[in-house]
């Protein structure tokens, strides 16, 4: 899990980007409390002030489902990009994803929040 | 090895390898591919995919004789592309005012298909089994779908999927915990996804294939060959049955037309006497799926350098996602007393991919 350091007194913003031909539901939360879910393929959320925010676990998981055809193959066609926005910086994370079932795959990341 | 599986092996592994895939990445069963067709080595002559989304390799195993590879090139080209998603691929917009909700019937074309075929067999008309390789394409160039169930569909699957929640504890853990993670909560998973394992199918779908052969007269390599051509399209209406039962598949009634013309070089008075000739073929098919069966007839008129019929009915078995059995059973076209015609295929997958049988 990587640390990222947010600073003091910004607001934080999650931006996540997918492309994927398969069907998506999306969640994100904080210290495993849900703050967003979204079954778009590009959502936005204001996770608040990094004062707030330090030593929060950030984590965002894309549940993807192909109800008939190869899953692997759109497994991997399928890219989620999370975008952590914090003052004047920006950091860019790509979510790593794993087959769970023959109609059923995940992406996911998990960070640890620092100021 | 004979040539046929040398061809077969290396064209998987310059697939695999050049995608840096493996055998089991491919799903695998003894459909219909167009090259197959083309040769008569299919229980059906009319026939679209019903899995549209499927990057596929089919193939066909007559005890390693026939086989045949179907491929969708969608699936191998500009795999880095961004901007996808389900209702591009579909066809259907992301739009929740149904008014100004609108469906691209080209996006069927994503669907094209290659396929290659080698098969000995005997063709009718020509004495002993000839050695033949084929080539074949495939596309949807036309498909509409019930817009609202689609996206209704899509939007009832996404706000499930959004409540599915991997612990954070388990994701630091990496991608292994999380296969273990669901593999534990596999009925919550079951329970949630089951209502979406139903097909749906396009309301009507126009498919055009075309298809190149070639025989070799003397069984070798370097020996003359026969040309066999034929370019066919296919349309296809489809309703369900059971619309709103508890049933877990969704039962469709279909009905296919079929014209095709054919350009057939596979005909010989003796073994290099070999003469070509044209047919124009019309016809029709209903199939019914009912649960993991399918039950079909299909009737086709053959027009041309001879005139003949086709009248075979059809029955398909899925006793699992792995395993079909299929089987044919009727008249072929061939005009003599030899025109019974009976095709059983059985299609099952292994761990390190699929496989398929033929038995004729």
């Amino acid at each position: 899990m990587e640390d990222v350091f947010i600073g003091m007194d910004n607001d934080v913003k999650l931006f996540v980007k997918i492309s994927s031909d398969a069907i998506v539901g999306s969640n994100v939360s904080l210290n495993d409390s849900l703050v967003k879910k979204s079954g778009l393929y590009s959502f936005n959320v204001d996770l608040g002030n990094s004062n707030i925010l330090d030593n929060n676990k950030l984590s965002i998981g894309s549940n993807f489902f192909v109800s008939d055809g190869n899953v692997d193959s759109f497994l991997r066609n399928t890219s989620v990009t999370c975008i952590l926005k914090f003052g004047d910086d920006t950091k860019e994370f790509f979510c790593e994803n794993v087959k769970i079932t023959e109609s059923f795959f995940i992406a996911f990341l998990v960070i640890n929040l620092i100021n | 090895m004979n040539i046929y599986s040398f061809f077969y092996c290396l064209l998987v592994s310059v697939f695999c390898s050049a995608q840096e895939m493996s055998l089991g990445d491919f799903s695998m069963s003894n459909n219909a591919s167009p090259a197959f067709m083309l040769v008569e080595e299919s229980p059906t002559a009319i026939f679209v995919p019903d899995n549209l989304k499927a990057l596929s390799i089919y193939t066909m195993d007559n005890f390693g004789k026939n086989l045949s590879i179907e491929l969708s090139p969608y699936f191998f080209i500009n795999t880095n592309k961004n901007g996808r998603t389900f209702y591009n691929y579909i066809g259907v917009d992301n739009e929740s005012d149904a008014s100004k909700r609108k469906q691209h019937p080209f996006s069927g074309l994503n669907t094209t298909t290659v396929s290659f075929a080698f098969v000995d067999k005997e063709f009718y008309g020509i004495v002993g089994k000839k050695k033949t390789y084929s080539v074949g394409l495939r596309t949807t160039f036309l498909r509409f779908y019930n817009t609202k169930k689609v996206y209704d569909n899509a939007k009832h699957i996404s706000d499930t999927l959004a409540g599915l929640v991997t612990p954070s504890a388990i994701m630091e853990k990496g991608a292994d915990a999380i296969k273990k993670y669901w593999e534990v909560h596999n009925d919550e998973l079951s329970i949630a996804l089951k209502p979406f394992l139903k097909t749906i199918k396009p309301l009507f779908r126009l498919d055009g294939a075309v298809a190149f052969s070639s025989l070799f007269k003397a069984n070798t390599t370097n020996s003359d060959t026969a040309v066999r051509f034929g370019s066919w399209l296919t349309a296809q209406g489809s309703m369900i049955i059971n619309e709103g039962s508890d049933s877990n598949y969704n039962n469709y009634f279909n009905v296919l037309f079929t014209a095709r013309y054919i350009d057939d070089g596979f005909n010989s008075y003796s073994n290099n006497d070999y003469f070509k000739l044209h047919y124009l073929d019309f016809g029709g098919k209903i199939a019914l799926d009912y649960n993991n069966f399918t039950f079909g007839y299909e009737f086709i008129s053959r027009n041309g350098s001879i005139n003949s019929s086709r009248s075979v009915g059809s029955i398909a078995f899925s006793i699992s996602t792995d395993i079909t059995i299929t089987g044919g059973f009727g008249k072929d076209f061939s005009t003599t007393n030899e025109n019974l015609l009976t095709v059983f295929g059985i299609n099952w997958g292994l761990n390190f991919g699929k496989k398929s049988i033929s038995l004729y």
